[in-house]
């Protein structure tokens, strides 16, 4: 055997020896099938169908090619992006999944139709770092409002994730607000609303960051909250989250109460760890609990309509869901927040299966 | 030379068989599992290139190399119930990884686990390193590095039964020989220790027993042996401890204890033309008594008997590592010690103590009687005027049967503070005229030093540190022990720069890990051979990340004369350098060692040691 037949046996070895790993790292993680659960057919042949989970960048990439493929096995998959503790999410115009999370400190965006992702983070950025971003909004063009609960502050992006402004940021670097969570926007009326859970009342400003009024007091009577988080924007209604009142409050968007639905206890339409609402197409209300892992579907009157999801980890099952989104074509995002997923659903209500026939 | 080759191609490749079977056998066990019990996870690092030595003492060589990490992590049933860790690795150096070594390491540790959170858990650990890099140390800067293997095996157990006495039993054995750089001499050590403890509370006493053993065997280093010839001599000694303490609650808020333990101890050592042995036992009965009857007043009184009050001296250079035995360890010396003490507490930050101490000893054939008495004050505030300040200063005045001795003082200050961006902390200690064993010697021993920190914009950090401390007996000049150093670290984002600058000098012992200060209390007069040492050391070291892209880079260069059978000027240089850039799981990286080493008294040539690597390195995580 020839010096040089030697050294060429020794480097196929190795080049083998940094192939395997890879190679059979990969194929075990394509061979993960998932059982998808039936779909939950609804009175009135309205049903809700599961369509699909995602937690990383992994899922939102273009699959690769021969040569990507190569790569992968060669030099390794990219470190991929991934949920560590996902919180809130909206959906833009542009169909983006927009999604806090406290766990990396950062906001996540899902571009599906574009295969691109981005990761926003603000750590080392001084005065106003982003710690921890709770719950997100989006305005008319798309530009990204996070509140971050414990710096006090509403941290503002472009729809690319560069940095605008921080509402809130006082001289000093201290944030206005005691702990904002809930936000929404009315881009029409140029005013922000804002959940400050500490100060028990909901503060609304004008598109510079000025208060105009703030809505509620600490109480337990109708208009008043203990503790309210999460709060939606839908049409001409405030929806807001009165957590430690175990009750969902609708307001007009000046404020003036107008209903509430919800009471505590631990059975099928009470309500014990309320997190995150949303509303549908047809006007019902979706309330997530965090510690059943269920979400809760109420009629206007406040009546329990059905409810899906139970504690677990597989498909359609929730462990601490903690954020809702339903776009205007009814599909129903849920933030899974301790499995690290999002769930996507879709909603067939009556209309529209009346107009587009069988979906 | 074709010989050599085939030789050497021969022993390379079965070492990539055996890499590559582990590499294929590993994934193929965990994909197919032992039963579902058992669950595994492997990660690791591979890496490949080219790397080669040069020097001029000797041919420069050069080689395709392949070299790897990994750490396999599992467990059985659940991981309280067997848990397990193996990591091995091949051919590590700090040219081509994390691992702090010269030249390429090889080795392995691992560590199980068994009933973990149980009332009966255990746990035994392994480990094996060869060709690695170690440090034979000096007293207060970088040591002479060492070339050389180690084997160590712990083993853990306890029973903690409910109701009954619990028992705790760990045995250590460890091996390690090396050869320092820069001489011919090697350095070798074998040591082994058990140590057991029970403890149990019956009828409100409660008792904890202890029982310790502890034996070595060191060979040390010629050119620092005192009094012996120029080989290299052989140490073996052995230190037992068995013990009794036991304590309850008594009325006024008090608190009885009393505690009895008799220590063992020998040393033989050899060379050449010489042979010392020394041996004996020492036994310790303590018993107090302390009350609280008012909420700020509080008062404790009592009694202790030493056997052998230079055996008790002599334990504590046992437990420092050395072997030595004292000039007087064979004196007969015993020791009758009161105690009383009471402390007052008017207010919230302030303190007041007292102390009255009487020593009667018997040392040969004269008798002593020592009475002490002194007192203190102490305060600590917190504030946003001075920050935060600890202090306490107290003095002693020593009288014998033939009148007073002096006075002694003793204090102590804590202090930190925001200055705007700055932060700054200092702190001290003095004590002077302490008395150490019983009342033959006082010593005098103080220390202080500081932190500075400042904080520029929002990204930059300046981090300063100082100390030095001082000690020796105040009888006798030149028995002084002192070490100074400095640190300073710039960060900046993911920049960062440090410099470093150690000091220090006085007396030391020969201990297995290098030599060793002389412990606090004991007069060096009382060592036969203490070694003299003073050293000094610089360096710096960056580290940069941008991107992809890493450079870590260290230098450092430490002098050092030490003065025992024959004095030696020691001289370390090493600069390293590690450059990596990252695409996905590949590194690419390039380093570089340059490294020399001199020991005046070992009449060899000074060790050179330069050596680079570049190639590439893949992480992997299995499973």
């Amino acid at each position: 055997m020839t010096v040089h037949l030697r050294k060429s046996l020794l480097l196929t070895v190795v080049i083998l020896a940094l192939i395997l790993p890879g190679w059979s790292s990969e194929n075990r993680k394509n061979t993960e099938v998932v059982a998808r659960p039936p779909d939950l057919l609804l009175e009135g042949g309205r049903k809700l169908v599961y369509e699909r989970s995602f937690s990383s960048e992994r899922d939102v990439r273009k699959k690769p090619g021969f040569f990507g493929k190569v790569l992968n096995v060669i030099a390794g998959e990219p470190a991929y992006h991934s949920l560590v503790r996902p919180y809130s999410i909206a959906i833009d115009s542009r169909g983006r999944a927009i999604l806090t999370d406290p766990g990396a400190a950062g906001i996540h965006i899902f571009d599906f139709a574009q295969q691109k992702y981005k990761f926003i983070e603000r750590r080392e950025k001084g005065k106003d770092a982003m710690i921890s971003p709770q719950c997100v909004a989006v305005d008319a063009q798309d530009n990204i409002y996070v509140t971050d609960s414990q710096v006090g502050k509403i941290f503002v992006f472009s729809h690319e994730g560069k940095y605008l402004r921080a509402i809130g940021s006082l001289k000093g670097g201290e944030g206005f607000f005691k702990r904002p969570t809930g936000i929404a926007i009315d881009s029409a009326a140029q005013r922000i609303y804002i959940t400050d859970t500490l100060r028990d009342r909901i503060y609304v400003l004008d598109s510079r960051g000025e208060v105009l009024k703030t809505i509620g007091q600490r109480g337990t009577d109708q208009g008043k909250f203990n503790f309210p988080t999460e709060l939606k924007l839908n049409e001409h209604e405030l929806i807001v989250v009165d957590a430690m009142n175990f009750r969902v409050q609708v307001f007009n968007n000046d404020g003036d109460f107008r209903t509430s639905f919800g009471r505590q206890g631990d059975s099928s339409g009470e309500i014990f760890r309320p997190k995150a609402v949303a509303i549908d197409s047809e006007g019902h209300y979706y309330l997530a609990d965090g510690l059943w892992g269920v979400v809760q579907v109420f009629d206007q009157s406040g009546r329990l309509l059905y409810y899906f999801g139970k504690s677990g980890t597989g498909p359609e099952e929730f462990q601490a869901p903690t954020g809702l989104f339903i776009t205007s074509d009814d599909h129903v995002f849920v933030v899974d927040s301790l499995n690290r997923r999002i769930q996507e659903f879709r909603y067939f209500g009556l209309e529209k299966r009346s107009a587009a026939g069988q979906p | 030379m074709l010989g050599d080759w085939d030789v050497d191609v021969k022993h390379l490749a079965h070492k990539l068989g055996c890499l590559v079977a582990l590499l294929i056998a590993l994934p193929a066990w965990g994909q197919v599992g032992v039963g579902d019990n058992v669950k595994l996870s492997l990660s690791g690092e591979l890496s490949t290139g080219y790397s080669g030595t040069y020097s001029d003492s000797q041919a420069s060589s050069h080689s395709l190399d392949l070299g790897g990490s990994g750490t396999l992590h599992g467990f059985y049933y659940s991981p309280q119930f067997l848990s397990f860790d193996v990591q091995p690795y091949y051919n590590r150096s700090q040219a081509n990884s994390a691992f702090q070594s010269i030249t390429n390491s090889n080795g392995i540790i691992s560590s199980a686990n068994i009933f973990g959170g149980s009332r009966y858990p255990g746990s035994v650990s392994f480990s094996r390193t060869s060709d690695a890099t170690g440090q034979f140390g000096l007293p207060g800067v970088n040591g002479l590095d060492t070339n050389g293997s180690a084997r160590t095996f712990v083993i853990n157990w306890s029973a903690l039964p409910t109701g009954l006495p619990s028992l705790n039993v760990s045995y250590m054995l460890a091996n390690n020989d090396a050869t320092i750089y820069g001489t011919d001499s090697k350095t070798d050590s074998s040591s082994r220790n058990l140590n057991l403890h029970s403890n149990y509370l019956v009828s409100g006493f409660q008792m904890n027993g202890f029982f310790t053993a502890q034996s070595n065997d060191l060979n040390v280093p010629s050119f620092l042996v005192n009094d012996f010839s120029q080989t290299a001599s052989e140490v073996q000694g052995h230190n037992n401890s068995l013990g009794f303490i036991v304590s309850h609650q008594i009325p006024v808020r008090g608190y009885w204890t009393a505690n009895v333990t008799r220590s063992s101890f020998g040393s033989d050592t050899q060379s050449s033309g010489f042979r010392g042995t020394g041996d004996g036992t020492s036994d310790a009965y303590n018993t107090s008594v302390s009350v609280q009857p008012f909420k700020n007043f509080g008062a404790s009184v009592g009694v202790g008997y030493q056997d052998n009050v230079f055996g008790a001296l002599q334990q504590q250079i046992a437990q420092a590592g050395g072997f030595v035995p004292l000039q007087n360890s064979n004196q007969e010396s015993q020791a009758l010690i009161l105690r009383g003490t009471a402390d007052y507490q008017p207010f919230r930050y302030l303190r007041f103590y007292g102390q009255v101490n009487h020593t009667e000893e018997y040392i040969g054939s004269s008798t002593l009687g020592v009475t002490q008495y002194g007192g203190g004050v102490s305060t600590t505030y917190a504030g946003h005027l001075l920050g935060s300040l600890t202090f306490s200063v107290g003095a002693l005045d020593t009288a014998t049967q033939e009148g007073d001795t002096g006075a002694g003082m003793y204090g102590n200050i804590g202090f930190t503070r925001k200055f705007g961006r700055w932060e700054v902390g200092a702190d001290g200690n003095y004590s002077q005229q302490v008395q150490t064993l019983g009342s033959v010697y006082t010593t005098s021993v103080y220390g202080y030093g500081g932190t500075l920190k400042r904080k520029f914009g929002d990204h930059f950090y300046w981090t300063n540190s100082a100390r030095e401390t001082h000690s020796g007996l105040t009888q006798q000049a030149g028995t002084d022990s002192h070490s100074q150093s400095f640190l300073t670290t710039v960060l900046f984002r993911k920049f960062s720069l440090n410099a470093v600058y150690s000091q220090s000098g006085g007396t030391a012992i020969l201990t297995s890990q290098g030599l060793v200060a002389i412990p606090n209390g004991i007069p060096s007069t009382l060592i036969p051979s203490p070694v003299l040492f003073g050293a000094s050391s610089y360096g710096g070291g960056t580290s940069f990340t941008f991107k992809r892209f890493s450079l870590t880079a260290n230098y450092s260069k430490a002098l050092s004369e030490t003065t025992a059978a024959s004095a030696s000027n020691n001289s370390t240089t090493m600069l390293n350098a590690l450059l990596r850039c990252r695409m996905r799981k590949l590194y690419f990286q390039a380093g570089f060692t340059k490294f020399q080493q001199s020991v005046s008294a070992a009449g060899t040539q000074p060790s050179q040691l330069n050596s680079y690597f570049f190639g590439v390195s893949r992480w992997f995580n299995l499973f």
